[in-house]
């Protein structure tokens, strides 16, 4: 019972093997694979483990540069490099579905900025800015500003700051909107503690050096 | 037919059988299906007809025609619905991730067709934890059946192949897949597999995604309208039951490769042979009886036979003794008596006197109640109860009752009243003595005569531990130990008793064994 197709959020082929009617899943190396067969694994977790097997530094910048010659429209990029979408969709998907690969993708994020690892700051930005000026996804009024909500509470100005650098506005109509909005937020919804508005500026001082 | 009614304890429901199509469509109208028709409300009660004429051609031409008989594959039918009412339609807790759910099941062909595709394997596991023998019968008429959402809804036909990869994938374990449907199958795959065994919640996370990936991202109502699809078809997709169409054996060579086909045909065997021997399977699952209630309604139900028991216990333990006496043989009472009685004037023979039947016996039932014993659970809920009524006017016999599956519960200690006790119908969970031992070692003894029973329906996972601890115990305590069983196969050399006999074949013991001969008292 073996695929060629069928891969693991570890990123390697998988097996199914009925052993005494269960079933259980294994590597194409032979090493069972624990994920799948944890029966408390949930679906989330496993996106989560997928999104992050598929953007490694390498495809990070290979999918920030094909965002940014498709100005962010995703069916041009569809067309151009179907391959490459679909691994965005993936992300895409993620990003908006669940809370847990949010929350990754800010951690690393943050990480990059207190590194000082600007371009790899920006890479990752671009990604956030292309989720986040999809049309579709700003439809649903409220989960939109929700999503929003969530990034500009993480970095504050920085978000300001990296969609002025990247020119989102320019790019699209969606784009421009979350500009709008972020813009928004940061002057009426904005109101963190003060340590926490120390750190946001701490970063932007990072981000522009 | 078995007792459906365990699936969704709290929802009415009523079942009509129909022989012929013209008596379904007489009764239920010409609209919509001729096979299957679910009609009535959660709250009102639930009303299913069955057209027996139809569901017979289906299941003549099924590949599990050979495993499953006809009333069963029937009954399927209502069982697949009612475990979709308990498991999805009755789940509490999604706030409003549901209601967004609802919504788009009512719009949405594709994401219609996934989630209902995935919400019967869904069922079908939630139900082979909590039920396994009906989880059994699920399984095989799932396997035996299909929906072909790509004929019902239109738009859906641009996406047949990454459908029958899912079902294949869901209800075959096949993972053999064109290599167009890679891609899906790298994502629907992993996230559907985790949905099934996991929540409702998560069910629904995975077809949200999995639906979005396959419309690429798209507002699914633009599509519909460019598509220009029925606007009956999520109404459709959602009543699937209707349409369903059989697997047969060549069909099922097709899906999967012969090797396989083996594989699968010998899961069906052991699905449709092994009943009641499922001792490990499952989570522990008990109903919310009301257990004062139910006793009461069990002593209403079983009075006469109660009555009929207690008699028979009476005549072997209170049957009085005559005995032979004369005057300065009496005790201070019969004095009394005597005097009095000349005082009256009435005849003072006092020359025979009776004597009662002394008895001090501990009687303790320790019963297997894990997830094989669904299938008799109240049955033999009502048989304990029986039979501890019968015994409960006599002072010198207390009981004491254990159930175990995983763990051991205390149902009944010997200081507690009967009509406290906590003895209701439930099963669930694994076959584990072990604990029910401990249990049992932890109770303080007094009576002269001390029997035990243990009652089980087949397999013990740690047999072997649990007796040889057991027959230690029984021995320190010189305890009399009865072993039965529901199971005729019995190969433990456990006594073979049936449920319906179970409260007389416990009385018979207790008689034969709980005489305690030469101790009388006034």
């Amino acid at each position: 019972m073996t695929s060629s197709f069928y891969k693991c959020p570890h990123n390697l082929f998988i097996e199914q093997r009925l052993v005494e009617g269960l079933l259980v899943y294994y590597h194409e190396d032979g090493s069972p694979c624990a994920l799948l067969n944890n029966l408390q694994t949930t679906p989330e977790q496993l996106l989560c483990l997928k999104c992050q097997t598929l953007l490694t530094a390498a495809t990070r910048r290979e999918l920030a540069g094909l965002i940014e010659a498709n100005e962010y429209v995703y069916e041009q990029l569809r067309v151009r490099a179907p391959k490459a979408a679909s691994e965005l969709q993936v992300l895409l998907l993620g990003y908006h579905n669940s809370s847990l690969v949010r929350e990754w993708l800010y951690g690393e994020l943050q990480r990059c900025l207190q590194a000082g690892a600007r371009e790899e700051a920006l890479e990752y930005f671009r990604l956030v800015a292309f989720f986040l000026a999809q049309q579709h996804y700003q439809e649903s009024l409220k989960d939109f500003q929700e999503k929003l909500r969530g990034l500009v509470n993480a970095f504050g100005a920085v978000v300001r700051a990296a969609l002025a650098e990247l020119e989102v506005a320019r790019q699209s109509s969606a784009g421009y909107r979350l500009c709008h909005d972020v813009d928004f937020m940061l002057r009426y919804e904005y109101h963190p503690r003060q340590e926490v508005r120390r750190q946001h500026e701490e970063l932007l001082q990072l981000f522009k050096l | 037919m078995d007792n459906l009614d365990v699936i969704c304890p709290g929802t009415a429901f009523k079942i009509e059988y129909f022989a012929t199509t013209e008596e379904f469509c007489a009764s239920c109208g010409e609209e919509g299906s001729l096979l299957f028709r679910q009609g009535g409300s959660l709250e009102n009660g639930l009303s299913y007809a069955l057209n027996l004429e139809e569901v017979g051609a289906l299941w003549q031409s099924s590949c599990v025609r050979d495993y499953l008989p006809m009333a069963a594959f029937a009954d399927a039918f209502v069982l697949s619905s009612l475990a979709y009412h308990r498991f999805v339609e009755e789940a509490h807790g999604l706030g409003s991730l549901f209601y967004t759910h609802r919504e788009r099941l009512q719009h949405d062909s594709l994401y219609a067709a996934l989630f209902q595709m995935a919400a019967r394997k869904f069922c079908e596991y939630k139900l082979a934890q909590t039920l396994p023998e009906f989880g059994k019968v699920l399984s095989l008429f799932n396997m035996a059946t299909y929906v072909p959402y790509w004929q019902i809804a239109p738009g859906l036909g641009s996406y047949r192949s990454e459908l029958e990869a899912l079902e294949h994938f869901l209800y075959y374990h096949d993972i053999d897949i064109s290599p167009n449907s890679a891609d899906f199958a790298a994502l629907a795959f992993p996230l559907y597999g985790a949905a099934i065994r996991t929540e409702l919640k998560d069910l629904l996370f995975a077809n949200v995604v999995v639906a979005d990936w396959l419309l690429g991202v798209r507002n699914i109502r633009k599509l519909d309208l460019e598509l220009g699809e029925d606007a009956d078809a999520p109404k459709q997709i959602n009543n699937c039951l209707g349409n369903i169409r059989s697997i047969t054996e060549e069909t099922l060579e097709e899906i999967v490769r012969k090797e396989k086909v083996k594989v699968l045909q010998a899961f069906m065997q052991n699905a449709a042979t092994q009943v009641g021997k499922l001792a490990g399977v499952g989570r522990f699952w008990g109903k919310s009886y009301n257990a004062s209630q139910f006793f009461l309604d069990t002593i209403k139900k079983y009075q006469r036979d109660i009555a009929e028991l207690e008699y028979i216990f009476r005549q072997n333990f209170t049957s009085m003794k005559v005995l032979e006496s004369f005057d300065g043989d009496i005790n201070l009472a019969k004095q009394q008596e005597a005097y009095l009685a000349s005082k009256t004037g009435e005849e003072t023979r006092v020359y025979q006197y009776y004597l009662k039947r002394k008895v001090s016996v501990d009687i303790m039932i320790i019963r297997d109640v894990s997830g094989s014993t669904y299938q008799f659970e109240r049955e033999y809920a009502e048989a304990l109860i029986e039979i501890l009524a019968a015994v409960n006017s006599f002072e010198g016999i207390r009981t004491l009752v254990i159930d175990f599956e995983s763990g051991a519960t205390l149902r009944k200690s010997f200081d507690q009243k009967l009509n406290e006790a906590n003895i209701i119908p439930v099963s669930g969970g694994g076959t584990n003595m072990l604990p029910a031992v401990k249990l049992l070692e932890e109770q303080g003894l007094k009576g002269k005569r001390r029997l035990l029973f243990i009652l089980s329906d087949g397999e013990i996972n740690d047999r072997k531990q649990a007796e040889k601890e057991l027959a230690e115990h029984c021995e320190r305590n010189e305890i009399e130990l009865i072993k039965l069983t529901f199971d005729p196969e019995d190969k433990y050399g456990y006594e073979h008793t049936s449920i319906m006999n179970l409260p007389k074949c416990l009385a018979q013991k207790i008689i034969a064994r709980g005489d305690t001969d030469d101790e009388f008292f006034l």
